[in-house]
């Protein structure tokens, strides 16, 4: 048997990869349709079959509704988010919110969390690794981008665990880029990784120096990558269309799915081509017409360069905040290593080129290389004495919310960790006995603009004038990147605390039972024991449902400015009872719809209203 | 690591393995199969043995074991696989009176090789009692490069991820203790501000420190700062806001020398640059202002020579021409009607002048005599004299007007 057989996954956006070390050099694992790359899709078929990867893709435009993709730019975030609410705007299938604000998928009839969807692809990419061992594989590292929060890196690793993997590390990609590229070379100095990818960007500046890969500094936007360019096109043709033939194909899910494909594939081959043409035949029949329409059109390098300029002066701009942060100067870079398939488009090598001064890295395959990296330090973490040591950082400061609703940093962004510090803090009011300590993560001073990661309560404390009483804050990140956090009463010496652990939008208590049930049966098509299933979902919505419906009956103001809410809410409620009450599978999905949109409704008619 | 290695942190199936000491299978939480390897390895187990005992697959019963391993529920029997050690750092004096520290535990050490422990624990006595250069093992004067090395090699010797998975017993948290206490000493010393602030508390390892070493960082910042901005400049929209600003800047130079006609050329170019900028535009309006008034007073100035050469009529048009450029001007209005009545063309238009002359400047006798005039050759007899009794009331000693009074007076 070889060494105990570890692997490195990219997780990515688009598509994802997987790698081992061979008798010490990286290599990577072909899946078992002999391509390197599996598209990052997974499908519930018409017969509700579950398909991952290639095959999803395939049939991804004849199911638009049935076809999860880029569904990294939802995983660990919160439904009301900014970000997710304009990603449900353009994703051809739906997007729900869960129990505890997370994203969900409405797919084939069931609701499914968004570690699933991942889930799905890691076991995908274990089965491939397995058949390429002949040997179950159970370790592995999972990349995922360098500016991911903790939400979003927990969810990934509750993915990696319903997968049946044992996730060693999550590793941050632009690192993992950066291992590949420098393993087994004797490369000294510092060298800039500059990460598009399908949906994340990331700059990371890091040295080198004897083995030890150091992190200077990371940054990047999780909201930037081959998407965004591809939306750009989508618009670019939308709105040709709509002067062409007044139809707006964004109404259309089947019709935006090939879209997206078909710009896709145009910006992938204006990397090679000055010029390419948009066929789609029989795009749609509006109501009405005699014959159906068709898109035709010719997209010239220099016309997407126009339509995505601004895209990529945001990359620049965000690679020099980092460099700034890192107190590296262009003339000390060694080496500027471009990842990503994004980074194939010849302009945006030409502004890196003009900006850094200097040819970037012709190396390293840009899609391959953070799987490598990912394998690279599987290896080392199980390896004694490897060759190798990553010294990483924090990518976002860590801090807790204080009197007046800001924040206060504890822990810098680009910190190495592991690491630790302690902060003292006072009461703020007279007579206090207890604070909430809230730990949060970001760079606003602002509490509430940063992620919320968890919070507890010291109590106890004595009472006496604001001020009086001491508090000690103290924050540790181990080496797996756990942060834990614990306050003390000075003068009692009491002490309460935390690990964050929390919430990749699953509950413990959801994820042991999908670890329970064996990952195949996951997303299976709905059977008897669905329709129960269901029907929790849908009492646990009514319940939801039904206290917002109370809060906003029992506003002041809410009875004369959302009375139309209210009624239409209480008629949601009662539809959904009868269909609780007989059952009917499609009775109940159809109530847990209205149900849905109804929350929505009601959220915002409370959040317009603010507090009573 | 070779093939026959076998199982990564084991080692090869002919090797045995044990229950850690002191491990409490209760405090730990261990999966199904781990529960039976772990009944199954008792004292001393040779790995093979195990394997085919416990009637897993394979790669599942290695997982687990693997797994036990991590969690320091078993550990190698023999030690003779001990990694090779690296070569120790260089002793540097303590100092500082150091604080107790344990004595080493008594537990066999899996990880860790037995220079690599005496290290540990040598380390540790300078994390709790030695200053950062100590913790690092640099003299005082070491500059920026001599610190990061001394970091990096200490972090391949203590770094936790070295010894992931690995049982290191009470050596565990030490590691993690040193690493900490190492990446605090090389964030202070290789931050400038933070090492002069650490010297600062610290007198004595002041004055062994190198003095230069903070004139370097500034120049160091200051060059960084430099390049930022040129690279900044470079940013076609930040280019184009800084050259916004230049331009506005210059505008602004050359409206304080008067030079309007300039500044205005410039900004027009700036609104062009960049027609949402409001600041462009504003000065845009009020520098155009500012440019017809000092032309307006031009004006006057020229319309003045041209009455005093006696260029009546073109001095009529200067005052026109005033007039239109900055309407308040009293001067220009009065003196035109005046020229126009002395000339007697267009009256009407040197009635309004005049009256609007006398609104303007309503305190100067020559807009009330200039009123007065247009009025007597408009034949107004009455009013025209009104005027010239006001223009005597401003100005008693006006000669012009008493004439001019004097002459209707002879009329009646």
């Amino acid at each position: 048997m070889a060494d105990g057989p570890v692997i490195g996954i990219d997780l990515g956006t688009t598509n994802s990869v997987v790698a081992t070390v061979h008798e010490g050099q990286p290599v990577l694992i072909k899946n078992r349709t002999g391509h390197n790359l599996t598209p990052s899709i997974v499908a519930v078929t018409a017969a509700s079959k579950r398909v991952v990867g290639q095959l999803a893709k395939r049939q991804s435009i004849t199911n638009p509704e049935g076809t999860v993709y880029a569904s990294k730019r939802l995983i660990g975030r919160k439904f009301s988010s900014e970000q997710v609410q304009r990603a449900v705007a353009t994703m051809p299938y739906h997007v729900v919110a869960g129990q505890h604000d997370d994203v969900r998928i409405q797919l084939g009839g069931m609701i499914v969390s968004l570690p699933e969807i991942s889930a799905a692809i890691l076991r995908e990419l274990k089965l491939d690794a397995e058949a390429h061992f002949g040997t179950s594989v159970s370790q592995a590292v999972v990349t995922v981008p360098a500016y991911f929060n903790d939400g979003q890196r927990q969810a990934t690793k509750d993915a990696g665990r319903i997968a049946g993997l044992d996730v060693l590390r999550i590793l941050n990609e632009p690192t993992a880029a950066a291992l590949a590229y420098g393993f087994g070379k004797s490369v000294q100095g510092k060298i800039a990784v500059f990460d598009l990818g399908g949906g994340t960007f990331d700059v990371s500046v890091m040295e080198v120096n004897q083995g030890v890969f150091e992190v200077l500094a990371t940054g990047g936007d999780t909201y930037l990558g081959g998407e965004d360019f591809d939306n750009r096109i989508i618009d670019w043709l939308v709105m040709g269309f709509a002067t062409d033939h007044g139809v707006d194909l964004r109404k259309d899910r089947m019709a935006l799915q090939r879209l997206k494909d078909a710009a896709e594939r145009a910006k992938i081959e204006l990397s090679s081509a000055r010029e390419t043409h948009i066929n789609l035949p029989f795009l749609c029949t509006p109501q009405g017409a005699p014959s159906a329409l068709h898109l035709q059109a010719t997209l010239s390098r220099e016309k997407l360069e126009t339509l995505t300029a601004d895209l990529c002066q945001k990359t620049l701009a965000i690679a020099d905040a980092v460099l700034d942060d890192a107190k590296v100067r262009v003339v000390d870079l060694k080496e500027i290593i471009l990842v990503g398939g994004m980074t194939r488009m010849p302009r945006l090598v030409e502004m890196i080129k003009a900006h850094f001064k200097r040819d970037p890295c012709k190396g390293v395959h840009p899609e391959e290389v953070v799987a490598l990296g990912a394998a690279i330090q599987a290896n080392s973490l199980v390896t004694p004495d490897s060759q190798v040591l990553l010294l990483d950082v924090t990518p976002q400061s860590l801090g807790v919310a204080i009197a007046g609703g800001y924040s206060r940093t504890l822990i810098p962004r680009n910190t190495t960790v592991p690491t630790a510090t302690t902060e003292s803090f006072t009461t703020s009011k007279d007579n206090q006995t207890s604070v909430k300590i809230m730990v949060l993560q970001g760079e606003s001073e602002i509490a509430h603009l940063n992620e919320h990661l968890g919070e507890f309560v010291l109590t106890g404390l004595r009472q006496a004038a604001r001020g009086q009483v001491e508090i000690e804050v103290a924050f540790d990140i181990n080496s797996e990147g756990i942060v834990s956090v614990s306050a003390r009463d000075k003068e009692t010496g009491q002490l309460q605390s935390i690990t964050v652990t929390a919430s990749g939008g699953l509950t413990q208590e959801e994820l042991a039972k999908l670890m329970a049930e064996d990952g195949g049966q996951l997303m299976d098509p709905v059977g008897p024991g669905g329709i129960a299933a269901k029907k929790q979902e849908l009492s646990a919505l009514m319940t939801e449902v039904q206290g917002l419906f109370a809060q906003l009956q029992s506003h002041p103001s809410g009875e004369s400015t959302a009375g139309d809410a209210l009624r239409k809410s209480k008629l949601a409620l009662d539809v959904a009872k009868t269909a609780h009450a007989k059952g009917g599978l499609e009775a109940i999905t159809n109530a847990q719809d209205q149900l849905l949109r109804t929350r929505v409704i009601l959220q915002g008619a409370l959040g317009r209203m603010g507090p009573a | 690591m070779s093939a026959q290695d076998g199982i990564a942190g084991l080692g090869s199936p002919d090797d045995y393995v044990g229950r850690a000491p002191g491990f409490d299978a209760m405090q730990v939480k261990l999966e199904r199969e781990e529960l039976l390897l772990f009944a199954l390895v008792g004292r001393s187990e040779r790995i093979g043995e195990v394997l085919s005992r416990c009637g897993l697959p394979e790669a599942e019963a290695l997982a687990a074991l693997l797994s036990l391993r991590a969690k320091g529920a078993i550990r190698p029997t023999s030690e003779e696989r001990a990694p090779t050690p690296r070569p120790a750092l260089p002793p540097v004096p303590i100092k500082d009176a150091p604080r107790p520290f344990l004595t080493p535990s008594p537990v066999a050490l899996v990880g860790l090789s037995p220079e690599r422990r005496e290290e540990a624990l040598a380390l540790e006595k300078r994390v709790n009692g030695g200053n950062f250069f100590e913790i690092l093992g640099v003299p005082p004067s070491a500059d920026r490069v001599q610190i990061r090395n001394a970091y990096h090699q200490a972090s391949l010797k203590f770094h936790p991820d070295r010894y992931f998975g690995q049982d290191l017993g009470d050596f565990r948290a030490k590691v993690e203790l040193i690493f900490r206490k190492l990446t605090e000493a090389h964030g202070i010393l290789s931050d400038d501000a933070k090492r002069a602030a650490y010297l600062k508390e610290n007198p004595r390892l002041a004055a062994q420190s190198t003095p230069d070493f903070a004139r370097n960082a500034t120049e160091d910042e200051k060059a960084r700062g430099e390049e930022r901005r040129s690279r900044l400049a470079k940013h076609p929209y930040l280019a184009r806001v800084s050259k916004l600003g230049e331009l506005l800047a210059k505008a602004k130079g050359q409206v304080d020398k008067k030079e309007f006609d300039i500044a205005i050329k410039s900004l027009v170019t700036a609104t062009q640059m960049d027609p949402t900028s409001r600041e462009a535009h504003q000065l845009l309006i009020e520098t155009r202002r500012a440019y017809e008034l000092s032309r307006a007073k031009d004006g006057l100035a020229k319309g003045r020579e041209l009455e005093r050469t006696g260029n009546d009529a073109a001095a009529i048009t200067a005052y026109r021409t005033t007039l239109s450029m900055d309407p308040s001007l009293g001067e220009a209005a009065y003196r035109a009607a005046l020229l126009m009545a002395r000339l007697s063309v267009d009256l009407k238009e040197a009635l309004s002048l005049a009256q609007k002359g006398v609104e303007l400047s309503p305190k100067r006798a020559d807009a009330w005599l200039a009123l007065g005039m247009v009025n007597v050759a408009l034949n107004h007899k009455k009013a025209a004299r009104g005027n010239f009794q006001e223009a005597l009331n401003r100005a008693p000693e006006h000669s012009e007007a008493k004439k001019q009074l004097k002459g209707l007076k002879w009329v009646f």
